[in-house]
């Protein structure tokens, strides 16, 4: 897909919508659409994350293992938001499995490109790194409430 | 008719004769235990003759004056209220056998009684006390049937200890209104004034002689100097906003580290009224019975609600709801201080606080008032006030249809009634639910059909473990319903947003019903379903339903779940905070733990959504259900009564704020 | 503590189902018997009692002797040897709800009051022959030792919170055992507060009520037997009361029968530990 197709992608996803015309266009530059048939394992936890990916289209499902090999889905990520975000941390090793539980439409980004993209471009990296704080900070949020397990029966006090 | 008459002081059993005559008991000072109290009196001679008090914070000595007279001592320990509001008093009997349930009323016909030596400022919270507990939709019948029944003699106060106030609270020390005859007690008699239809033939009884002006002139001076002894020690003058913004007030932590939080203050005010009801049964729960005592909000469970959660844990917290209370949202519930200055609170302190110190440590004239936490006015729309069965003492009994299992934890009860309050229920409100030998749970009606309501009910408790236990036959025993519902003719012509956490789904759904039932009206609805794990969803299939129509938006999203659920995992926020619609556009009804409504209110708010029109309805610990038992208070709401919903900009910062 | 959750598993109130009698077991360690007996104080319905629930361990009234396992164990006494701490241990195991009755087992009881002497000179003290009594240096509430479920207060127990207690057990429902003030009480009964009143000391407002207030309604000062009510600000109680007496008064009020109570034990060694010293042995008296 040409570079100005993605553009117009991204810009229709949260991720990327608030970013100015010229860093998406650079972003365009660096990223390629991929298909994922449900099912796919799109990461896999413990192991490298190559790509930070931005689901235009469908689900996944992150994944953590528990003790005795069965699966517990922690999270979705929806059309517009990111996934594999680990790929720009230094040590780029995923924290979750990512599933495609439906068929799925993502622009994928080379973590090691991207990493030195945004080394080399300060406004870029200030753009995008500031959105993936702002995805990272919103599962933190969620995280932490589903924590309190709100919706576990409390003792009444009748 | 004179203006007065005049009694001498040794004809005051003649009096008492006339009350007695009059079919009353009398009820005035005595001593006891070293204190004047108030008690049923045989004679005169029983009153406190030639003796008064001195009071000092956390201090109560008697004294020997060597004068003959009966009313010297400022206020007897207990207040009026232990006859027009006893500590104790049976409300209900109730039998089980097999399904069937009966509960009946034990209320008692009062006694007729003759309340004699009443001061002005307990006049004044006697009117207090009748406003809060008639201020409800239904009041409260065993407190208006006692105050009807009692007839009151004052006596116009001519001492005043060094703990009095009412000058300051502008209850006293005149008396001016309320009472059926006025005393003054002077050396030789006393000068008495008539001042109501049922005091004019007792005092007729009486054949007494006009007073002679040197007598009302002296009552009158001696009255006035009691004005002047007291002064003006508490600065009343705007106090009550002045409180509302002095919440975080450091002040709080310090009076909190001498209170020792033992509720003295609260059971010899005249004016509280807060109360909780206890259930006693034989062994096999067939008979039971209730009654109803003083409570008070310094004790750590008045403020217990589900999830071993506290509203106020801290000491710190109970003295502010009281003091806050007492001399600030009581005006914004009651439209009157809560506090008519008699001082008893701070002679009863066993450790001596002064509420006029902390008053003026905490709310000084000097305070800016800031912004105010809460809008001043109550909320409308508060349930009709016609319910004939909601008071504490008349139930409605209702058959269990059926029971549809809905989780592994909850189940639907399918309730059959014929009374038509119950039936008139709307969205929102909900009712009290009694079995025998178990408390009493407030449940949220979950649909409103001919003939009946569901109740849908989670198991987190005894008394809900064995509602959700009941089979299809059985029968319960309801109040209600009770409650302002949702408002939701405010939604008419607007975007509808519906976002339900677990159980909070179950007061939503007469909601939905109702909307869709008139589809047209509405403009785009979306709804937005959390649930702990896919197996916690409620109403699954009436929600798949939903989701099939092309004019309802649903979307659902679970805390948890197994790889089998191919759903959206995360909080119900998630659902709609990066979504396109436009708020400003939509009304919003929220229900679910007080947590994720908070998160859901913010979030709504992100996209645009007014705060007038986010609607959510909270959980507090309702047991009376009609604002008369104190439970469920939040600032300067009753959520029983308020609410249970309310918009956020209702609330203000009571919504969520610590300790409140 | 909490009110105590006293639902048995599968056991969800008179209507599911066939009630299925209880096991109930009383025991007791360190202590004078005084609260198991409470329950023959509940003379009218102590027929009923017995055919609700499964009496298999009650050896002040009857026979019948169970080493376990019980559904619901009261425990009395406070646990002063080390054959108790073993035995405790082994009753925990079998209990599926353990519940400790009165001072001595909830607090340690009038016998804490030794916890601060020297053991030796506590023994010699009070035995002729000390050389025969083995105790541990301290005696100490079950909790200290086991997890408690639940406990009644009092020196002894309240029979109308015992009948609540149990009746909450067979209905199924959570037993109603308010952890205010007596004060509360006090001011329900119209009892003239003798603090107040009288300047007489009294520990009603730091005290769990369920007494009915029984001290202040005769005209003396509450002695805490039912130990520490929630919130027990025994910081400002003591230092109000030191404005009129010495600190060794002071720590006596507190130094009763739930002396080793948390927040009592800190008030006595706040103002100089319980009064009073371990007098010397006794002469053996061979006359």
């Amino acid at each position: 897909m040409a570079t100005r197709d993605l553009t117009t992608v991204l810009d229709a996803t949260w991720f990327a919508a608030d970013l100015t015309t010229e860093a998406t266009g650079r972003l365009a530059a660096l990223g390629s659409l991929a298909d994922f048939a449900e099912g796919t394992i799109v990461v896999r936890e413990g192991e490298v994350c190559e790509s930070l990916g931005v689901v235009v289209s469908g689900r996944i499902a992150l994944r953590l293992r528990l003790p005795g090999g069965q699966d517990r889905t922690i999270l979705t990520v929806h059309p517009g938001d990111v996934f594999g975000w680990s790929a720009v941390l230094p040590q780029p090793i995923a924290t979750s499995t990512g599933v495609a539980v439906m068929p799925t439409t993502a622009v994928l980004f080379d973590g090691n490109r991207l990493k030195l993209a945004l080394a080399a471009d300060c406004d870029l990296a200030a753009a995008i790194y500031g959105r993936l704080l702002v995805s990272v900070a919103r599962r933190l949020t969620a995280t932490r409430v589903q924590l309190l397990d709100l919706y576990r029966p409390g003792n009444e006090p009748w | 008719m004179p203006a007065a008459y005049f009694l001498p002081r040794n004809e005051l059993d003649r009096l008492f004769g006339a009350l007695v005559a009059d079919g009353r008991r009398i009820v005035g000072p005595t001593i006891a235990d070293g204190a004047v109290v108030y008690d049923e009196l045989n004679s005169s001679a029983e009153l406190p003759y030639g003796r008064t008090a001195d009071t000092a914070p956390g201090s109560y000595r008697l004294r020997t004056t060597g004068d003959r007279r009966a009313f010297d001592y400022g206020v007897a320990l207990t207040s009026w209220k232990r006859f027009t509001h006893p500590s104790l008093i049976p409300l209900t009997r109730a039998h089980r056998d097999a399904d069937r349930i009966v509960v009946e009323s034990v209320l008692e016909e009062p006694p007729k009684l003759a309340f004699v030596g009443v001061r002005a400022c307990e006049l004044a919270a006697l009117g207090i006390q009748e406003r809060a507990m008639r201020a409800g939709p239904a009041g409260d019948p065993d407190h208006a049937a006692r105050r009807d029944a009692a007839l009151i003699v004052a006596v116009e106060c001519a001492m005043a200890t060094s703990t009095c106030f009412c000058t300051s609270m502008a209850s006293g020390p005149e008396v001016d209104h309320g009472a059926d005859l006025v005393l003054s007690e002077l050396d030789d008699g006393f000068v008495v004034r008539v001042e109501s239809d049922a005091g004019v033939p007792v005092v007729a009884s009486l054949g007494l002689r006009a007073a002679a002006p040197d007598e009302v002139e002296r009552a009158t001076a001696q009255v006035a100097a009691v004005r002047e002894v007291i002064g003006d020690p508490v600065a009343a003058n705007g106090l009550a906003a002045r409180l509302r913004t002095a919440l975080d007030h450091p002040r709080w932590s310090e009076v909190a580290e001498r209170c020792l939080a033992c509720a003295n203050c609260t059971l010899v005010c005249p004016t509280c009224f807060c109360t909780s009801v206890g259930v006693a049964s034989d062994l096999d729960g067939a008979d039971a019975s209730t009654e109803r005592s003083w409570d008070s909000c310094f004790s750590l469970g008045f403020g217990r609600v589900a999830g071993d959660a506290n509203f106020r844990p801290k000491v710190r917290d109970r003295y502010r709801q009281w003091l806050t209370h007492k001399f600030s949202t009581w005006w914004d519930q009651f439209g009157s201080s809560g506090c008519v200055g008699c001082g008893r609170c701070i002679a009863w302190c066993p450790v001596g606080i002064d509420v006029r110190e902390e008053l003026a440590a905490i709310a000084p004239v000097s305070a800016p008032t800031g912004p105010i936490p809460w809008p001043p006015s109550p909320p409308e729309g508060r349930a009709p006030a016609a319910l004939a069965t909601i008071t504490p003492a008349r139930h409605v009994i209702a058959t269990v249809r059926s029971v549809v299992p809905e989780t592994a934890d909850s189940v639907t009860l399918r309730l059959a009634t014929n009374d038509e309050a119950v039936l008139d229920a709307r969205p929102g409100q909900f009712v009290m639910v009694e079995l025998p030998a178990f408390a009493t749970p407030p449940i949220s009606i979950s649909r409103i059909r001919p003939g009946g309501l569901d109740l849908t009910i989670r198991s987190a408790g005894p008394a809900t473990a064995a509602l959700t236990g009941l089979v299809a036959g059985a029968q319960v025993a309801l109040r209600g319903p009770l409650g302002r519902g949702w408002p939701i003719d405010a939604a008419i012509g607007r975007d509808v947003v519906i976002v339900a956490g677990g159980i909070g789904l179950a007061p939503l759904r007469p909601v939905i019903e109702a909307i869709l039932g008139e589809r047209p009206r509405f403009g785009a609805i979306r709804l937005y379903l959390g649930a702990r794990t896919p197996r916690d969803r409620l109403f699954v299939a009436e929600m798949n339903a939903l989701a099939g129509r092309a004019d309802v938006e649903v979307a659902e999203i679970v805390d948890r779940a197994g790889p089998e659920w191919l759903g959206q995992v995360g909080i119900v926020t998630q659902l709609f905070d990066q979504a396109g619609w436009d708020g400003s556009r939509a009304t919003a009804f929220v229900c679910g733990p007080e947590r994720m409504m908070q998160a859901t209110a913010v979030t709504l708010a992100e996209r645009g959504v007014n705060p007038t029109a986010i609607w959510l309805t909270l959980e507090r610990n309702m047991a009376c259900g009609v604002g008369t038992c104190g439970h469920c208070q939040l600032g300067p709401f009753f959520v029983c009564r308020d609410g249970p919903v309310f918009s956020v900009a209702e609330l203000g910062t009571a919504f969520g704020r610590e300790g409140l | 503590m909490e009110p105590p959750e006293l639902i048995l598993p599968g056991r969800r109130g008179p209507r599911s189902g066939t009630p299925q009698r209880p096991r109930i077991g009383i025991v007791k360690f360190a202590s004078c018997d005084g609260c198991q007996l409470t329950l023959l104080d509940l003379e009218d319905e102590l027929l009923t009692i017995a055919d609700r629930v499964d009496l298999v361990e009650f050896a002040e009234a009857t026979s019948r002797r169970s080493a376990g396992p019980f559904d619901v164990l009261f425990v009395e006494g406070s646990i002063s040897t080390a054959e108790q701490v073993q035995e405790i241990a082994r009753l925990r195991a079998v209990s599926h709800r353990l519940v400790t009755i009165g001072a001595c087992a909830t607090a340690g009881g009038i016998q804490a009051i030794r916890n601060w002497f020297d053991p030796d000179e506590v023994r010699a003290a009070v035995y002729p022959e000390p050389t025969y009594v083995e105790s541990l240096a301290q005696a100490r509430p079950v909790a200290d030792f086991v997890a408690v479920d639940g406990e009644l207060r009092g020196c002894p127990i309240s029979p109308g919170q015992l009948r609540e207690f149990l009746v909450a057990l067979v209905t199924g429902r959570r037993p109603q055992l308010p952890d205010e003030a007596v004060c509360l009480e006090c001011k329900r009964r119209g009892v003239v507060c003798v603090a107040v009143a009288q300047g007489i000391p009294c520990l009603g407002p730091v005290t769990r009520t369920g007494c009915g207030a029984i001290c202040p309604a005769y005209g003396r000062g509450c002695y805490g037997c039912f130990g520490p009510r929630e919130s027990a600000n025994t910081t400002s109680l003591a230092r109000w009361l030191s404005d009129d007496r010495s600190a060794a008064d002071v720590g006596r009020l507190f130094a009763g029968f739930t002396a080793w109570s948390v927040p009592f034990r800190a008030t006595i060694d706040a103002y100089g530990g319980p009064p009073g010293q371990v007098l010397p042995a006794r002469e053996t008296d061979d006359a």
